[in-house]
């Protein structure tokens, strides 16, 4: 196939996903226009912000944060036996290993919220499904990107240790862990960055923190109120960026 | 040719493992570790675990309640280890409405986040004044949840998928724009300076010296995007704006185990399969960008 051939065979692929689609949602620009002028209401109803509410707010946020906390850490608990497991370096039995990456990646191919969704239906509502929502969530990326890091580590600390005759638990503890686990340590602030924007939504769905405040005052039509929350979640999440951004680099 | 890789790179290390830079740093200075870093990483261990602890304590477990929930968790298995088959036909509509939802949101929010982009981009040749604003705006777009636009947009236009496309469009610009901005940023200047120096405008430069170099980096974006709006098109209807999640909130309502194993089941094969696709197609293009060099030149 030609060059020039094969944009125009994509081209002509992506205009039919295109038509397809269309078909499928019902989507027009007739509908978008009308609905304009209702999005543009909604936005004059949420001004100004409620900002006393606030102070009933700083409660539901604590428990956000210790979600986000609480998923993180579980997550990395779980996550440590499927590192060793599926790394090339600390595990030579391939089926193995395939068996340990087809299950961080089954599980990362599961969005948060329907993570959520799927423990409000188990264990109710409330911040525990959240908690356990986030740490399924929390293993799946955080073992993901510690076992690549693992892979790519100086092979000859590993060798050495080896080679003295330690014993498998003793060249886990003395030759693997002191070389990923600061990077480990890395993963898991970042992912505590990437809970904490994730457990302000949970709540939409019953599984605790403050989103369950939001879906409230949206659903008594507390405009206000709504926008006073998505302010204080904008600002606490940009906090909690920032200080782990910071924290991460004297890690290193 | 290398800037747009670090580009690419760039942003997908930034979605999928902001730190592995930090890592790769931190793994060259691991064997040496300076004794100030060594108590910092102490100090993070036992500040996250007294936190840790903390946190525990206010979520109110206890063993009663541990125990209910394992004997939920063995019932639930019990009734998803005979899978509803039959409910195949409605799973397949409401991933086929995710997918139309990923698909137009995608295609929308690549072309209408092109303009931000470019406003956006701090390339020498191409910045104005409004470039750190239009940066800081699609910033902010990306903090909100897509999942709490479709609520707001649900608002607007009423339940269905149609929120659920506006949802995903609106964050995807925030998101598209600011990695177009990135992308054309490490493109690198000679070619603009080259044009500009022989009299060229300024659409002249983005037309013939900016594009071509971006378009790879830009192609490759969109499809990373289309996997990542395929993931949330899912989780949408659980709130309302169309998709599987819609069936998916229904057989969790009724209970209706033996169904939302097959949901989820079909949920990891799709995704699975659009993330392979996508990431293979997404590697062939980051090989053309070194293999095209030579007969992309000898075309025009």
């Amino acid at each position: 196939m030609s060059r020039s051939v094969r944009p125009g065979l994509i081209g002509v692929g992506l205009i039919f996903l295109y038509y397809w689609s269309v078909q499928g949602t019902d989507v027009s620009l007739s509908k978008l226009m009308a609905g304009l002028p209702a999005v543009t209401d909604l936005l004059r109803r949420m001004w100004p912000p409620d900002l006393a509410f606030l102070k009933r707010m700083i409660g539901p946020m604590v428990e956000t944060v210790h979600m986000a906390l609480l998923g993180t850490v579980t997550g990395g608990v779980l996550a440590v036996p499927v590192i060793v497991l599926a790394a090339e370096n600390t595990n030579g039995i391939r089926p193995l290993r395939w068996a340990a990456r087809a299950v961080m990646n089954g599980v990362r191919t599961m969005p948060d919220v329907l993570l959520a969704a799927i423990f409000v239906a188990l264990v109710g509502i409330g911040p525990v499904a959240g908690v356990a929502a986030l740490s399924v969530f929390s293993f799946g990326i955080i073992s993901k990107l510690t076992f690549e890091a693992l892979e790519t580590v100086d092979p000859r600390p590993l060798e050495a240790v080896r080679a003295v005759g330690a014993p498998w638990p003793a060249w886990l503890s003395h030759a693997v862990v002191p070389l990923v686990l600061p990077h480990f340590l890395g993963v898991l602030l970042y992912m505590f960055e990437v809970n904490v924007r994730v457990a302000t939504v949970l709540g939409l769905v019953g599984a605790g923190g403050i989103g369950l405040w939001l879906m409230r005052t949206l659903t008594f039509f507390q405009y206000g109120r709504a926008l006073a929350i998505i302010l204080l979640t904008f600002a606490v999440v940009l906090a909690i960026d920032k200080m782990s951004g910071a924290l991460r680099r004297r890690l290193t | 040719m290398k800037a747009e890789r670090g580009a690419i790179e760039r942003w997908n290390a930034e979605q999928e493992s902001a730190s592995h830079q930090v890592a790769a740093a931190s793994m060259a200075s691991s064997q040496l570790v300076a004794p100030r870093t060594a108590a910092m990483r102490a100090i993070v261990a036992v500040v996250l675990l007294i936190a840790y602890g903390w946190a525990l304590s206010r979520l109110g477990l206890s063993s009663e309640r541990l125990a209910a929930g394992w004997d939920m968790f063995k019932r639930v298995v019990t009734a998803a280890s005979v899978p509803d088959w039959a409910y195949l036909p409605r799973v397949w509509e409401g991933l086929r409405e995710s997918l139309h939802i990923a698909v137009l949101a995608t295609t929308a929010a690549a072309v209408m986040a092109f303009p931000f982009g470019l406003i956006a981009a701090e390339h020498p040749h191409i910045r104005t004044f409004l470039s750190p604003l239009a940066k800081g705006g699609l910033s902010a777009i990306r903090t909100f949840p897509e999942i709490l636009f479709a609520i707001l947009f649900m608002r607007a236009v009423g339940p269905g998928p149609y929120a659920g496309v506006l949802a995903l469009s609106v964050y995807s610009v925030g998101f598209m724009g600011k990695f177009y901005a990135q992308i054309m940023e490490e493109v690198p200047a000679g070619p603009a300076e080259a044009l500009r120096a022989a009299g060229a405008g300024r659409l002249a430069v983005i037309r013939h010296a900016l594009l071509p170099y971006a378009l790879p980096g830009f192609l490759s974006l969109v499809l990373y995007r289309f996997e990542q709006n395929v993931r949330v098109a899912t989780v949408l209807g659980i709130v309302g704006a169309g998709g599987i999640g819609q069936q998916l909130m229904l057989s969790l309502t009724s209970r209706s185990w033996n169904r939302v194993i097959v949901i989820i089941l079909v949920l990891i094969a799709a995704i699975s399969l659009i993330d392979a696709l996508s990431g293979w197609a997404r590697h062939r293009i980051s090989q053309g960008l070194t293999g095209s060099e030579t007969s992309s030149s000898t075309e025009h």
